[in-house]
Order: structure tokens, then C-alpha cells, then sequence
């Protein structure tokens, strides 16, 4: 009776034991077959580029036609090539600039591998600020070159723009945004803490902000000369300083 | 340098594809030259049409003497063809803008990345392009190349969506490109078809939304 006891107690210890060396034996074996995988399935994962396919332009709620900002945020959607839709914010601004009825906003896409900024134009209608024009800028090449421009970068790319018998020339190096814009003369109240300077002549009106932001405006002959963008105040200067006349054919460069 | 051009919104051109062709540009010393809509009826828009032409495959070799054995030839590839009319080739597309406002909105369009077209053959070509420029009258190994800085305005009426196809204007040459020995016979000949990108071109569209 006893004999059997311990033949089979034998038995049954034999089997955990022969069990718990198979689960010690198991588990190093998983590790070393499936770590090389993971690692060359993390390796062949390429991140699919996302690339601007849309832009749609809508109206804005009533509301938000007060502000031109407010207009582009609420008014503008983007739809990018992984299917994500999405609108400016505030931290996607560059920089917002108004003289009496036109206003400019320039916004950093975002979301997508390269660099791509647009500028949108807006005049005042009725009391209410509408889009008119909207310039689209890729920022990768920058091989541009305006002969006799004063600006604070070397490599930049330069968009024109035409619309309403308005021309405007968005200059960037992908980071910084200039704009330098003619428009048919208008009359308009002067921005706050504005200064007066001269530029070649013309009385110009200079106003610099804690943001980097500038803006300097003056009238040459029929047209309002209209510059802004993330300059400082020499540097906006120093821009201005660089233009030609209003009427001449290269304008804003010069021969 | 960034080209500009203005469309013309009000004259359109009906395509299959339910959109309308609204201006027109061929890129001329880096300007944009718009090109009437008529004069644009009469080419056509084909894409990647040398994978389904059925015309482009080439024909094995036939050995056919062409001239007298008394005479003499310089030995060499030749080419002879003859020019068919132009077409459109759609070398990338713009990004769509939408414009669901109640006004007008002109935009600057452009496109992300550099594209270009090249010249090609319907056969491979063992003498290369030499022949083939012979024919033509001009250097027929041509590339024509987009890049992101080289964009074009366009007005996008209420309710429309607009957009650019960027391309380039080909021409067309259909011929026999052969062999021709020093006893003047024409061995290795091949039907061939060939496309040569001249000019940029620009296609604005408009689609009622």
C-alpha cells in the first residue's frame, strides 16, 4: 500500500517538476523569438507624409465678421491627405495687420511635413470683414531673389499677388512673413502709437509692437505703400528705405 | 520667381469630367501667356495615354530595303516621321480651394514638391534621340519641370471650387525609326510614337460645387 503511495506521489512529482523546467524554458524562448520582429516591424513603419489637399473658404458666423482674425479662424478649413479637417488657431497666426477697411492675416499651416503659409486679404463691407483674396505659399525653395530689397534674411521666396487693382508681394524664409503691398490711395484712420519718420522723401508712419510685429505705411503719389510683417523697427526701416518709387515698372525692386 | 496670371472667369469650357476649364496659360520665357479656349479644343487631355494608346507598340524588325543596291549610304540610326497635333499632359495638379462664400476670391494656387515630364518613346530607342532631333528640327530629348515657387492666380466664383492642373503642351511624332546600312537598307525598323514636352501649360478649372 505505501509502495504504491510513494510510486505514485513519485509520478506526480515528476510530472510538476517536468512541468514548471518547461514554463522556466518557455518564456526566454518567446522573448528571444519575438524581439528581433517587433524591432524590424518598427523599422519598416515609414510615416506617410500629410500634405494640404483643401481649402475651403466659408463664411463666417455673424458674429465673428467684427475681426478680421476672427473671419479667417472661423472661416477657413483645411482637409489634409490623411482625411484630418481642420481650421486655423491663434497660435498658427504669424501676424495680423489692419488699415482702415483692408486687413491682412498670414497663418502657418499645420499638421503637414512642409513648411506652407497663407496669406489672406479682407476688406471691410457694411461693417462687416469679408476675404477677397487668399495667396497659398509653399516655403521649401528658397531661391527667390528681389535685386535691391533691404531684408533680414538671404535665402526667401517671394509670391505675387494681384487682386482688385491691389498688388501685394509675400516674402518669407519660412519662418518670418514680409509683406509689401500697393494699393490705390485710401483714406483711414492712423493706428494708435504710430510714429512719424521719413522715407525717401515721404512722410511714413511707423508703429512696432511688443510681439516682433511692425507696420509702416506712407503715400507715394496715388498709392499707399504698405508694409508689415516680423520685423523689427530698423529692419522694417531698412526695408522701406530699399523701395523704389511707387511707379516704377520693377517696383518693389529695382533695374 | 513666382509667375502670375489672371483667369478669365466668365468664358468656359465644358469638360467630361463636370468641371470647366476657365483660363489657359502657356509658360513662355517663365511668363504666363493665356491661350484661348478655342485654340485649346483642339488639343486633348490625355492621362499616362502611353500605357493605353494602342498605337505605341512597336512592330519587329522588317528588313526592308528601301533603296537601290547601286547606291550608298551613311550608316546609322534614322528617323522619319511625321508631326501630329498637340496635346495637354496633366504633370501634377494644384491644391482645390473651395470658396463657399458669397463673394468672389481670387487665389494664388500652387502645389507642393518639384514634377517634371520628360520626352518618351514608345520602343526603346538603340541610336538614342539623335535621329529623333534630326527629324524634328530641334533637341527632341526634352524635360519640362514644375516647382512649388511657379504659381497661378485664379478667380473662384460663389459656390465653386477651382484648382490647376499644371502640365505641359507635348508634341507628337509618329514614324518609323530604323537602322540604315551603308548599302542604304533599312533593317531594324520600328513603328514608333513619340512625346515631346515643348511648353509648360497651365489648366485652370472651376466646378460648380
Amino acid at each position: 500500500m505505501f509502495r504504491l503511495f510513494y510510486q505514485l506521489l513519485y509520478v506526480v512529482l515528476l510530472t510538476f517538476s517536468f512541468i514548471l523546467i518547461s514554463c522556466t524554458e518557455t518564456t526566454p524562448r518567446h522573448h528571444a523569438k519575438y524581439e528581433p520582429q517587433t524591432k524590424n516591424i518598427k523599422e519598416n513603419i515609414k510615416v506617410k507624409p500629410v500634405n494640404l489637399n483643401q481649402i475651403i473658404m466659408k463664411e463666417a458666423p455673424n458674429e465673428h465678421k467684427n475681426d478680421p482674425l476672427d473671419v479667417v479662424i472661423y472661416g477657413t478649413e483645411w482637409t489634409f491627405s490623411n482625411g484630418e479637417v481642420d481650421s486655423p488657431a491663434k497660435k498658427d497666426i504669424l501676424w495680423a495687420t489692419t488699415l482702415g477697411n483692408e486687413a491682412v492675416v498670414t497663418v502657418k499651416v499645420p499638421k503637414i511635413n512642409e513648411s506652407r503659409i497663407n496669406i489672406f486679404s479682407l476688406t471691410l463691407n457694411n461693417g462687416k470683414w469679408m476675404i477677397r483674396n487668399m495667396v497659398d505659399v509653399p516655403t521649401f525653395i528658397l531661391d527667390d531673389h528681389i535685386k535691391g530689397l533691404h531684408l533680414p534674411f538671404t535665402k526667401y521666396t517671394v509670391s505675387e499677388s494681384h487682386f482688385d487693382h491691389k498688388s501685394s508681394w509675400e516674402i518669407t524664409d519660412g519662418q518670418k512673413m514680409i509683406m509689401i503691398a500697393k494699393y490705390p490711395r485710401f483714406t483711414f484712420t492712423p493706428p494708435k502709437e504710430t510714429n512719424k519718420i521719413n522715407i525717401n522723401d515721404h512722410e511714413a508712419f511707423v508703429n512696432t509692437m511688443s510681439n516682433g510685429q511692425s507696420l509702416l505705411y506712407y503715400f507715394d503719389q496715388e498709392k499707399l505703400i504698405w508694409i508689415a510683417g516680423n520685423l523689427t523697427k530698423n529692419e522694417i526701416i531698412n526695408l522701406a528705405k530699399s523701395l523704389p518709387s511707387a511707379t516704377s515698372p520693377y517696383f518693389p525692386g529695382k533695374p | 520667381m513666382t509667375i502670375f496670371g489672371c483667369g478669365d472667369v466668365n468664358k468656359t469650357f465644358a469638360k467630361s469630367s463636370g468641371s470647366e476649364i476657365s483660363a489657359i496659360y502657356e509658360v513662355i520665357d517663365g511668363k504666363l501667356v493665356p491661350v484661348p479656349i478655342t485654340q485649346w479644343e483642339n488639343y486633348k487631355e490625355v492621362q499616362n495615354w502611353e500605357d493605353t494608346s494602342n498605337d505605341l507598340k512597336s512592330i519587329p524588325p522588317n528588313n526592308h530595303i528601301i533603296s537601290p543596291q547601286s547606291y550608298a549610304c551613311v550608316e546609322g540610326w534614322e528617323f522619319s516621321g511625321t508631326q501630329k497635333d498637340p496635346v495637354f499632359y496633366k504633370i501634377v495638379e494644384g491644391t482645390h480651394y473651395l470658396n463657399k462664400t458669397k463673394d468672389n476670391i481670387t487665389v494664388t494656387s500652387t502645389f507642393t514638391g518639384s514634377h517634371s515630364k520628360s520626352s518618351t518613346a514608345s520602343a526603346s530607342l538603340e541610336g538614342g534621340w539623335g535621329p529623333i532631333s534630326a527629324e524634328v528640327g530641334y533637341n527632341a530629348q526634352k524635360t519640362v519641370k514644375w516647382t512649388s515657387s511657379e504659381a497661378v492666380k485664379i478667380t473662384i466664383r460663389p459656390n465653386y471650387e477651382g484648382w490647376n492642373n499644371y502640365g505641359t503642351e507635348r508634341d507628337i511624332w509618329v514614324g518609323t525609326y530604323y537602322y540604315l546600312t551603308s548599302s542604304c537598307k533599312e533593317t531594324n525598323s520600328s513603328s514608333i510614337t513619340v512625346y515631346i514636352p515643348k511648353v509648360k501649360a497651365v489648366e485652370s478649372h472651376t466646378r460648380h460645387l
